[in-house]
């Protein structure tokens, strides 16, 4: 009789015992009746668990980008320096000049934070479908 | 390739299963997905001390049981939920019965038990990759496998009617 710590049981159920031990197991679970039955015994709860973690599985979609406090941060920089620029040379322009000007900070403000956002982003992404 | 690509590339095939190991301890989809994103990020900023020569997917899914504790605390300190109180995510198909008896089985499990079949099942690790994720020697994952399965059989063996 070759001996068996019954532990190996699962290791065999596993597949994570030598080739050689495997067959040992092998002959031992044909010749006796009791181990034969735990081994089904194993196997179905095996086969139970399996199919429960086949349910649960589902599909996940994941962001590398913890730095995005930076762009956002990024974006308010632009919009503070543009509003102190504002404030600074506002009273030496003539209204309708300022508002042209207030309108164009603006925009090139947004511009330039959509364009890191972007950048950003399609990085990311290249990254996780690569 | 660049430290983040080569980090993508290794947890893009861990997701789904760790989807559903997140799942199985948290018992809810949008919470799974918080904690597999959250490990996602951690194990992004611990990447660079990750040491080669050990199993990637274990090492991984460790991050992933942590980011599950966290948030098991978090909602803890929100809810008065039992932490301990562990459903199996129902399966399609027409076996309810059993499927009830296994679940009612496996809430009665010690904790080390749950985790090491949680982690076997759900995240399907070798045991390789057990004894690095629960931080035990690779020898004890058999033993503790086996006794976690014969516990589940005579719980199993007690709901049955």
């Amino acid at each position: 009789m070759i001996p068996m710590d019954p532990a190996e049981l699962s290791g065999f159920l596993d597949r994570e015992t030598t080739q050689e031990r495997r067959g040992e197991i092998q002959q031992l679970v044909a010749k006796t009746a009791s181990l034969r039955a735990e081994l089904q015994s194993l196997a179905s709860a095996d086969s139970q668990w399996r199919t429960a973690a086949r349910a649960a599985a589902f599909p996940v979609e994941i962001h590398l980008d913890r730095e995005r406090k930076f762009t956002i941060s990024a974006r308010r920089a632009a919009a503070f320096i543009g509003f102190c620029l504002a404030i600074r040379f506002a009273p030496k322009l003539a209204d309708t000049l300022m508002l042209g000007l207030a309108l164009n900070g603006v925009a090139l403000v947004v511009v330039i934070a959509w364009v890191i956002a972007i950048t950003r982003e399609s990085e990311l992404r290249r990254i996780a479908s690569a | 390739m660049g430290v983040e690509r080569q980090y993508a590339l290794l947890i893009e095939p861990l997701l789904g299963q760790g989807a559903a190991y997140a799942r199985a301890i948290l018992r809810d989809r949008h919470n799974a997905q918080d904690a597999i994103q959250e490990a996602a990020l951690r194990g992004l900023e611990r990447f660079r001390t990750f040491d080669p020569s050990r199993p990637f997917k274990g090492w991984w899914f460790a991050i992933v049981r942590h980011c599950c504790i966290d948030i098991l605390r978090r909602i803890a300190a929100t809810q008065t939920e039992a932490l301990d109180d562990f459903e199996l995510p129902q399966p399609p198909g027409p076996d309810t019965a059993d499927w009830e008896n296994l679940s009612a089985a496996v809430r009665g499990l010690a904790d080390q038990h749950r985790e090491i079949l949680r982690l076997r099942y759900f995240a399907d690790l070798s045991y390789r990759e057990l004894a690095e994720a629960l931080g035990i020697p690779e020898g004890t994952v058999m033993s503790r496998l086996h006794l976690a399965r014969k516990a589940l059989q005579a719980k199993m063996g007690e709901e049955k009617p």
